[in-house]
């Protein structure tokens, strides 16, 4: 009985504890982290008052931002506007609880998984829980009542739900590859055969990460929240911890499809050439060390694309994803069935 | 209306779909990633100016001679004198009494630095000269002298 409770009820909880404390430091940490490298690409060198470094600063924000004065506009939805922040958010962290952070450790007789929830349908349902932050976003501009909001969250909206089509196919198409939905399950396919799918399916690879940073509305594709021409967009009338809810949201999601990339095309938690005898010394390094690193990789590379490319016009987004990613995925899937039934067949 | 011919140099296939230039642009800014940065942290590093920046007016009380030309010339009379004649310099010449130039109107055009006879009016390379209130700002013969009270931040 004990054991079944402990296993069934204290691990998880003590897994959500841990990663709702950690997560919520990181996140604004990626903040800090992506206002120095955005500097370092601008030839400048970002916050470096608070603490050493700037390395404070994420605090100093929080702090900033608690203390603020919750505003509400007198002609907003209250009830919307009120439940729209925490859609967001709550949609966003859901997602972390079926991400496998890595293999798993052993403590005191039990096995502690590296994932909270080792559903049999993990991606599945990633995917659907990210689409609800779709809501969130529509709920927030409509109930700002307010033009720039409006236009922001129906802009937003329009992309996200396009390029999750993108996102999908890409996805399927490293699922035929995996034969398994479970997130864990992609991670040992990745295993046992002993290659990482990005270098059997580079083109699904691809494909997913420009519609994984389309599907977060970050730069070049942040048309919704365009600084310069929608003043906020959809988050223009929230201030103090309500716009601090979205933006942690936004972060979060970033770092869950930063998560999915890595678990589904670079091998989530192994360690490189995992069945190569020769490199074994490696797995001295903890799973999740790895599962970081390729992580953050990620993370840099969301935040180096926005310093490097100006943002796409609306309808030049909305081209690429109807004329070049969707039927590109979709020929993509096409060919890797017919050449997974001609090997196996 | 005819059509508008590109003159830029046309991409193969090839090109466009493995995102060549898009790459190209990504390892432009990683370069700068790691180049040395422009950014000068005041106040712990400060910019040094050149000779001959026009900083905060300072006036050798010794040279100058109470002509009354920097008065004359300056563009926003901020420049007010009184001078006198005297025997402190030894030989009889003017002086001034009373001096003062208010450098929150100053726009340190350097006018009255040329045209001074005796070169006592010149402009120093301080740039500090933040004040609280506008009195302040007002600086009288002593400190044109000897240079105001210069306040280095330190944080």
């Amino acid at each position: 009985m004990t054991d079944f409770l402990i296993i069934n009820i204290v691990i998880p909880l003590v897994q959500i504890g841990v990663l709702l404390g950690i997560l919520g430091l990181a996140t604004g940490y990626i903040v800090l982290a992506e206002r120095k490298v955005l500097a370092f690409i601008q030839s400048r060198l970002g916050p470096m008052r608070v603490g050493p470094h700037g390395l404070l600063q994420p605090i100093a924000d929080s702090l900033k931002l608690i203390l603020k004065e919750d505003l509400i506009p007198g002609s907003a939805d209250k009830l919307l506007y009120i439940a729209s922040p925490i859609v967001v958010v709550a949609a966003a962290f859901t997602t972390l609880a079926l991400i496998p952070f890595g293999e798993g450790i052993t403590l005191f007789g039990y096995h502690i998984p590296g994932v909270i929830a080792d559903v049999n349908v993990g991606i599945l349902l990633i995917l659907g829980i990210s689409g609800l932050t779709t809501y969130g976003i529509i709920l927030g501009g409509w109930s700002s009542n307010s033009k720039y909001p409006l236009l922001g969250a129906m802009r937003a909206a329009a992309q996200m739900v396009s390029y999750e089509i993108a996102l999908t196919f890409a996805v399927l198409t490293g699922l035929m590859l995996a034969g398994t939905l479970s997130m864990v399950g992609i991670v040992e396919a990745q295993r046992d055969m002993g290659v990482w799918f990005v270098f059997i399916q580079p083109i699904a690879w691809g494909i997913f990460t420009i519609a994984m940073v389309a599907e977060t509305n970050r730069a070049p594709f942040d048309m919704a929240e365009a600084e310069s021409e929608l003043v906020g967009g959809f988050f223009t009338e929230y201030s103090g911890m309500r716009w601090a809810l979205f933006f942690l949201g936004e972060y979060t999601a970033m770092l869950v499809m930063a998560a999915i990339n890595v678990t589904l095309f670079w091998g989530g938690w192994l360690r490189p050439f995992p069945n190569v005898e020769a490199l074994a010394f490696l797995d001295a390094v903890p799973s999740g060390i790895w599962f970081l690193l390729k992580v953050t990789t990620f993370l840099y590379f969301y935040i180096w694309i926005r310093g490097t490319f100006p943002r796409y016009r609306y309808d030049q987004l909305m081209a690429l994803n109807w004329k070049s990613l969707i039927p590109l995925s979709i020929l993509n899937l096409l060919v890797t069935g017919v050449v997974m039934l001609l090997l196996a067949g | 209306m005819s059509t508008i011919v590109s003159s830029a140099p046309k991409k193969t296939f090839l090109e466009r779909f493995l995102l060549v230039d898009l790459l190209k642009g990504m390892w432009l800014t990683l370069k700068y990633t790691f180049r040395p940065k422009v950014t000068v942290q005041y106040p712990l590093e400060r910019e040094s100016v050149h000779p001959n920046y026009r900083g905060i007016l300072r006036v050798d009380e010794s040279t100058c001679i109470a002509c009354y030309l920097c008065e004359k010339i300056c563009p926003d009379k901020c420049i007010h004198l009184e001078g006198e004649r005297g025997y402190t310099k030894g030989k009889g010449g003017k002086y001034a009494t009373y001096f003062y130039i208010d450098h929150a109107r100053c726009l340190f055009c350097g006018l009255c630095e040329e045209v001074c006879p005796v070169d006592s009016i010149y402009h120093s390379n301080e740039y500090e000269a933040a004040v609280y209130n506008r009195a302040d700002a007002i600086h009288d013969l002593r400190i044109l002298d000897s240079g105001h009270n210069i306040i280095h931040y330190e944080r």
